[in-house]
């Protein structure tokens, strides 16, 4: 099964649409439902509408009461299944993801490295496999196209720079 | 890398994706405005000529662009 949609609710409720044996459904019958409320303290657990589907499992930017602030989670469509996959910015200070973008093997995604600036990050859904990409800051634009992460961006001497990122080769980074 | 402009070139925060290629816009200059397009390879990243290509022009709108056929 795997999760092809996800909707957040502005109340920062999460709900999938599921494709299973060919025919999309929406969990917990016809109308969108509420699989897990990570947060109880605050209005949204789920921020941001950045998420991304990698090898049937939903990624997201969520923050939930445990103090670790907004990071990177990941959610199968069921309460256990829905959990941190790594503090990247370790204690409160949050490392905001955004930006995620999946390939069929990987996971592309901006977060805040330790000197608070917006740095590429590729995760496997791992918390072993997510590190950041050292030296690759902030894209302008990005996309996915052949399994491969796509992005522009400026250069430190200011020319415009398109670079292409293998969803699967860890040695073309 | 697959592509890099001449410097001070600014790019459209946008990559617009059409089957397998990608389209991107860069202004070189400030009186000048380049439509690219990459099958993902170097060879394969050209840019297209304004008097030359099938789009009948572009709109840059903020964080997007249209392309007309």
């Amino acid at each position: 099964m795997s999760i092809v949609k996800a909707y957040l609710h502005p109340a920062g409720t999460l709900a999938f649409l599921f494709l299973q044996m060919g025919i999309l459904t929406v969990c917990s019958g016809q109308q969108a439902s509420l699989v897990v409320d990570i947060n109880k303290t605050t209005t949204s657990g789920v921020l941001g509408n950045s998420v991304a589907a990698l090898k049937g499992l939903l990624y997201f930017s969520g923050e939930s009461q445990s103090g670790s602030g907004q990071e990177l989670w990941r959610t199968d469509g069921t309460e256990q299944g829905t959990y941190m996959v790594k503090d990247i910015k370790k204690g409160e200070k949050s490392s905001m993801p955004s930006g995620l973008k999946a390939t069929s093997g990987k996971l592309f995604f901006l977060a805040k490295n330790k000197e608070d600036k917006d740095v590429l990050h590729v995760s496997d859904g791992t918390e072993k496999g997510t590190r950041e990409l050292a030296g690759l800051i902030k894209p302008a634009a990005s996309v996915i196209m052949d399994d491969a992460y796509f992005y522009i961006r400026t250069s430190p001497f200011n020319n415009t720079e398109l670079w292409r990122l293998n969803g699967n080769e860890d040695e073309t980074f | 890398m697959i592509f890099q402009s001449k410097p001070d070139a600014r790019p459209f925060p946008a990559l617009y994706q059409a089957g397998k290629l990608i389209y991107f816009i860069i202004q070189p200059n400030r009186d000048e405005v380049e439509l690219w397009r990459t099958d993902g390879t170097k060879e394969g990243t050209l840019l297209i000529p304004s008097s030359q290509n099938e789009f009948t022009g572009f709109e840059a709108v903020g964080d997007l662009f249209f392309l007309e056929i």
